[in-house]
């Protein structure tokens, strides 16, 4: 459960530039990210900090980042945080919907989600999930009073959609079920 | 007759129709009428001789009514003498008329529209006898340094680049950089540094972004030889403050690369944009910049250039300007949205993308 978050500056991918940009340099960070993230091993959620980032475009966000998350999905959660201001913030929401895929954000001990929005219907189960930070199904279902099964089928698409992860645990009855959390922290 | 003509040109040029009618031991008046049936081999110049066009030489003087020359100043001009591109003159000469100045997005068309010229073996000369502070100006802009060597500059080249000399040493101008991707040189940091130096940083990020994409979209997309610029100044008139940034390339232009993969991935655009309308090309440049997500390489892989570049263009009540091979787009936003569009067909032909981008910053 307590899974060990690895952080990766993204500063160090851009070539020493506080303000990269572009698609062709976004693929040279892609390249070096894959490399690093290749031999990281055993690690299943992956912090980004942009700490020392002051601006990045749209193109160089998406050829980094998303396409590296695109790449790893379902294998690895990736989030990222120490966002500069709303206009990198805005960037990324370019990125993540031109590369289709969701991404989670930390910012000031909040979670934010860019990228495709979801249904309006998953909304009030996802805000459960951040509220709690980590809950299971009975705990959804219960506080939105929904049966179970519905709040599992609406659970398990979020999971899909890449807005939050599910894990599988042992229930106290000896059976199994499901945990879904928010992906990484404020660090 | 009009081969014998244009061999007695080509050994002796610069002759009156007499004289080739003595040489060919004809009436002069069948010379005459051979030359002016045959004008796109044949030219007269200001002096009465006739020439082969190939060895004749076509001066372009980019002329105005006010003080500055303008964008528009140029594209009227190429409009007047024809694109030099299409002409068969081997000879160009691209005038500065005296007493103008010349704004840098005309600066930069010029710059690009020499080297093209260069690139296809004309002989080329630009002309600042009669300007030489315009000639000084250009010189400290780092237009010299993006010229092609084999240019000649009149009365000469600067012995030394101002620019190079003072490079990053101005918060008011930024010089002419070239846009290279595999470059060390971060262009639009540098813009964004030097934009924040003069004038803090509101606003800053979203030129920077603006200039990533636009120049990243020129580095990845416009596959030419010759490399293209991208350039920034800060322009103060009537106690307002204009920011302009031009970024230009002499490559495919924005359709020709787009096009070949709307069949493929976008095939609703593709219909909405037939390449058989006459304005399908200016108006599908405007869908890209306002519905974002068209890119060469298919759908959720790119597209982001033009669309983000319209959206900060939007929060910043900007004009943009896109000039491609032989027609124009121009977007102008107000009050947080795009307040109109338009295009112009059938210019001169200047190859490649050549996007003016400007703003003025609050009081």
């Amino acid at each position: 459960m307590n899974e060990k978050t690895y952080i990766i500056d993204l500063h160090d991918f851009t070539d020493g530039s506080n303000n990269p940009y572009g698609t062709a340099r976004g693929r040279k960070a892609h390249a070096k990210l894959l490399e690093k993230i290749a031999s990281v091993v055993g690690i299943k959620t992956i912090g980004i900090s942009l700490k020392n980032i002051d601006g990045a475009d749209v193109s160089f966000l998406r050829e980094s980042l998303i396409f590296t998350f695109k790449q790893y999905a379902k294998k690895i959660s990736f989030f990222i945080c120490d966002l500069a201001d709303e206009d990198i913030i805005a960037n990324l929401e370019g990125a993540a919907i031109s590369g289709d895929f969701r991404v989670t954000c930390w910012i000031d001990g909040k979670c934010r989600f860019v990228g495709p929005a979801p249904s309006p219907a998953s909304l009030p189960l996802l805000d459960v999930v951040l509220a709690n930070r980590s809950v299971t199904t009975t705990q959804v279902a219960q506080a939105l009073e929904m049966s179970v099964q519905n709040a599992s089928t609406r659970l398990k698409r979020l999971s899909e959609e890449g807005f939050i992860t599910r894990v599988e645990m042992s229930a106290g009855s000896g059976g199994k079920e499901f945990i879904y959390q928010v992906i990484g922290k404020s660090v | 007759m009009r081969k014998r003509i244009a061999q007695i040109l080509s050994d002796s040029p610069g002759l009156k129709a007499r004289d080739i009618a003595k040489a060919l031991n004809c009436e002069r008046r069948e010379v005459t009428k051979c030359l002016y049936d045959n004008l796109e081999e044949f030219v007269q110049d200001e002096n009465f001789v006739w020439l082969l066009k190939k060895n004749a030489c076509l001066k372009i003087e980019f002329t105005a009514s006010r003080t500055w020359i303008t964008q528009e100043h140029f594209e009227r001009s190429l409009v007047k003498y024809g694109s030099p591109l299409d002409s068969v003159h081997g000879h160009i000469i691209l005038k500065i008329p005296k007493e103008r100045k010349v704004l840098f997005c005309a600066a930069s068309r010029i710059l690009a529209l020499a080297n093209q010229l260069a690139e296809v073996k004309r002989i080329v000369e630009l002309d600042f006898s009669e300007n030489p502070d315009a000639l000084s100006y250009l010189n400290r802009a780092g237009f010299f340094d993006r010229l092609t060597k084999s240019i000649k500059v009149l009365p000469r080249k600067p012995s030394s680049s101002t620019a190079l000399r003072h490079k990053a040493n101005t918060t008011k101008l930024v010089e002419l950089l070239p846009i290279d991707a595999n470059s060390d040189e971060n262009v639009p940091e540098r813009f964004k540094l030097s934009f924040i130096d003069a004038f803090g940083k509101n606003h800053a990020q979203k030129l920077h972004c603006v200039l990533g994409e636009l120049i990243g979209n020129a580095e990845e997309h416009s596959g030419t030889i010759i490399p293209g610029f991208a350039g920034l100044q800060s322009y103060t008139l009537k106690g307002s403050t204009s920011i302009v940034a031009v970024i230009s390339d002499s490559g495919k232009g924005i359709c020709s690369t787009l096009r070949p993969a709307l069949d493929l991935h976008f095939p609703d655009v593709a219909n909405q944009f037939p390449k058989t309308l006459e304005a399908s090309d200016a108006q599908l440049i405007i869908h890209a910049m306002r519905k974002g997500g068209l890119s060469s390489r298919g759908k959720g892989k790119g597209g982001a250039g033009l669309y983000t570049s319209s959206g900060y263009a939007e929060s910043l009540n900007a004009k943009i300007s896109i000039r491609q091979e032989d027609f124009s787009v121009a977007l102008t936003y107000k009050e947080n949205d795009l307040h109109n569009h338009s295009w112009s067909l059938g210019l001169p032909r200047l190859r490649g993308t050549h996007i003016v981008f400007e703003f003025k910053l609050d009081k």
